[in-house]
């Protein structure tokens, strides 16, 4: 948990962390690409080095060196120690690796949605989670589960989720616009009552799946890691990439639409065809993180947040180091969901929200403040 | 004024410029050399008309002040003109082409608008607010860097440059915004009341380099509500009321006090102070209806 509290800390003076930040890049001229360039390195470092210590940490420990070493000779190349017990290496690649690269893969994914969706919605509060679009692609795919349907293969749930998500962001995208602008207050009430909608609509499966079903769709709404399979990842990674990879696409017109609608659009941008670009980004992203994962909520609504009070509020950078703040977030959170209670593996759901909720209290009153923080 | 004078030469030059070519002048209904023709437009929403039947002429190197009563429709008429609001009847002519037929990048590179309410979602500072004046060009970083650097100190905002501009008051708020106008740098301007918050010095600064593009070569239309600026700063005066254009003419000739008693409802006196003219309220006679107005030019 000790990562995740580190750049929480700042959150609290956003003048001294902006200083801090900017240490390392000379007075004049570059500072903001070289405090950029600083800011990717060291989320970069620090997400290897989370990825490599999870993947040792378990009931099955495994040495740092040796979990590097077994990724060197997968590789071919015959350098540093292996795994020393018997089943460390399986343990490593049928256990451990599928499962840290998923919580990267769905960490980036709702990350980099959150980031989005508050840029096309001029909106800081607006969130895959908190707004139901999670839920939605919840329960498109609970439908596929419930009544179990294969259609598509291995592809199934994602599409059922994809179609579920694009459906409820473009509901909330619709439902809360009103001239041009999302008000904060119209916002947070459509997603309270899209997700009301959604866990009426998970009761529902609930109510009519069988036991195996049920079981499924209730470690959905806590939203867990447990049991990822490469199957699974090799499923999620192109989506993840796919959607981070658009979005970074999309950057420089989420920065014209600060002005607004009006004001972006006598700047160049072409606001409709923006929209419809952000909303399908968002739908791949949360399909991508929801499909195996469940609902995890409020990663996309903390990592963009922090990643604006250290490096400002472009969307070039935000973008990708969002990207990279949310594969480290999930990467800690799951590694304390396994570890925190010993012999049990806590829903990941239920950790971000512990977390995520009291940060979205806190980031409520903020804004209620600074009368200029809202679109 | 300087501007009328020179019109017909630097209109050249900015259609030159900025690749306004007159391919599109045979329009019916444009007329020629205008920078924005406006043909028997209208604005219908709800079944009411906010704007009926405008013909507008504008022609490049040229001041124009939007004036008239609240609710007159004068933004409408702005917003008509910048492409925001299609017409529900009539047309709006960008040299000679239709305002519809245009990309939004392509009408960037034509006018740049400046709106009442100046909100911004995120804490971006005020130098990247600027900037973002220059999207819809492909310049280099080294020639957009300069206009942004003088734009800003033309508006008077380079101290600001650092701040955030969320954490502006209302009135640089204003200038900075201005300032991302000047750096779009085309050749029409439209600036929908930008000295509403702003300070007398500010005023008379955001008004006079308004008047310098103006002079060199631009289409400048402001929407004001201080007539007495508008007389001292205009070439021309366009009086809105009701949805229709009453009034169009040179600022000694449409700020005359019977006509903007009528028009605002309220007696008014038009004096002629050290050879500019100046609109006051008439508090002289309070309560007396307009017909009665007494016009006092000295």
């Amino acid at each position: 948990m000790t990562a995740l509290a580190t750049p929480a800390a700042p959150a609290d003076e956003p003048g001294r962390a902006r200083g801090a930040a900017a240490t390392c890049a000379p007075r004049h001229g570059g500072h903001r690409i070289l405090t950029g360039t600083g800011l990717l390195g060291a989320l970069v470092v620090t997400l290897t080095l989370a990825l490599i210590v999870s993947a040792g940490t378990g009931q099955l420990h495994i040495p740092v060196d040796e979990v590097v070493g077994s990724v060197l000779h997968h590789i071919g190349l015959p350098w540093g120690p292996v795994p020393t017990h018997p089943r460390g290496d399986a343990t490593l690649w049928e256990v451990r690796f599928p499962r840290v690269a998923m919580a990267a893969l769905a960490g980036a994914s709702l990350a980099t949605a959150g980031a989005v969706m508050q840029g096309v919605f001029g909106n800081p509060l607006a969130e895959p989670g908190v707004v139901g679009v999670s839920s939605g692609a919840a329960v498109a795919a609970g439908v596929v589960i419930a009544f179990g349907l294969t259609g598509a293969g291995v592809w199934t749930v994602p599409a059922a989720a994809f179609a579920g998500g694009l459906l409820s962001t473009l509901l909330v995208y619709l439902l809360s616009r009103d001239g041009g602008r999302t008000e904060v207050v119209t916002l947070v009430l459509t997603g309270i009552a899209l997700n009301a909608m959604t866990s009426a609509g998970l009761s529902f499966l609930l109510f009519l799946g069988d036991q195996q079903a049920r079981e499924q769709i209730v470690f959905w709404t806590l939203g867990s890691l447990n049991g990822t399979r490469w199957s699974a990842v090799l499923v999620v990674a192109p989506l993840a990439a796919l959607g981070i990879a658009a979005a970074i696409l999309l950057a420089r017109s989420l920065d014209l639409l600060a002005l607004g609608d009006r004001g972006a659009r006598h700047v160049g941008v072409d606001v409709e065809r923006l929209r419809i670009g952000a909303i399908v980004v968002v739908a791949v992203l949360t399909a991508a993180a929801v499909s195996f994962c469940g609902i995890i909520a409020f990663v996309g609504l903390v990592v963009p947040h922090l990643i604006r009070l250290l490096a400002g509020p472009g969307h070039l950078l935000l973008i990708p180091a969002s990207a990279l703040g949310g594969a480290l977030l999930l990467v800690v959170a799951d590694l304390w969901a396994r570890t925190a209670v010993a012999n049990a593996d806590l829903p990941i759901g239920l950790l971000t929200s512990l977390v995520g909720g009291p940060f979205f209290f806190w980031l409520i009153r903020r804004a209620r403040r600074t009368a200029g923080g809202w679109a | 004024m300087t501007g009328t004078e020179t019109s017909t030469e630097t209109s050249i030059e900015t259609s030159i410029e900025t690749g306004a070519t007159e391919t599109g002048a045979a329009e019916v209904g444009a007329e020629v050399g205008a920078v924005i023709s406006v043909v028997g437009a209208g604005v219908r929403i709800d079944r009411i008309d906010i704007l009926d039947d405008i013909d507008l002429h504008l022609a490049p190197a040229q001041l124009v002040a939007l004036v008239g009563p609240n609710g007159a429709g004068k933004s409408t008429l702005l917003a008509l003109l910048a492409g925001d609001q299609e017409p529900s009847s009539g047309r709006v002519l960008h040299a000679g082409r239709p305002v519809t037929a245009y990309g939004s990048r392509a009408l960037a590179r034509r006018r740049a608008v400046l709106t009442q309410h100046q909100g911004l979602a995120f804490g971006f500072t005020v130098r990247q607010v600027v900037t973002m004046g220059r999207a819809p060009w492909r310049a280099s970083d080294v020639e957009d860097q300069r206009v942004v650097e003088e734009s800003m100190r033309r508006a008077d905002v380079d101290a600001l440059a650092a701040r955030a501009f969320p954490t502006l008051s209302g009135g640089e708020r204003a200038r900075a915004s201005f300032a991302r106008i000047l750096a779009q740098t085309t050749p029409v301007i439209l600036l929908d009341e930008p000295t509403a918050a702003l300070d007398i010095r500010h005023q008379e600064a955001v008004l006079a380099t308004a008047r310098a593009e103006a002079d060199a070569g631009a289409l400048v239309v402001v929407v004001l509500h201080d007539l007495s600026l508008a007389a001292a700063y205009a070439d021309r005066v366009c009086l809105v009321s009701g949805g229709r254009l009453v009034a169009d003419g040179p600022p000694r000739q449409v700020l005359r006090a019977d006509l903007l008693g009528d028009v605002y409802g309220h007696p008014v006196q038009v004096i002629d102070h050290d050879g500019s003219v100046v609109v006051l309220p008439d508090r002289r006679h309070a309560g007396r209806a307009p017909e009665q107005v007494v016009s006092c030019n000295d």
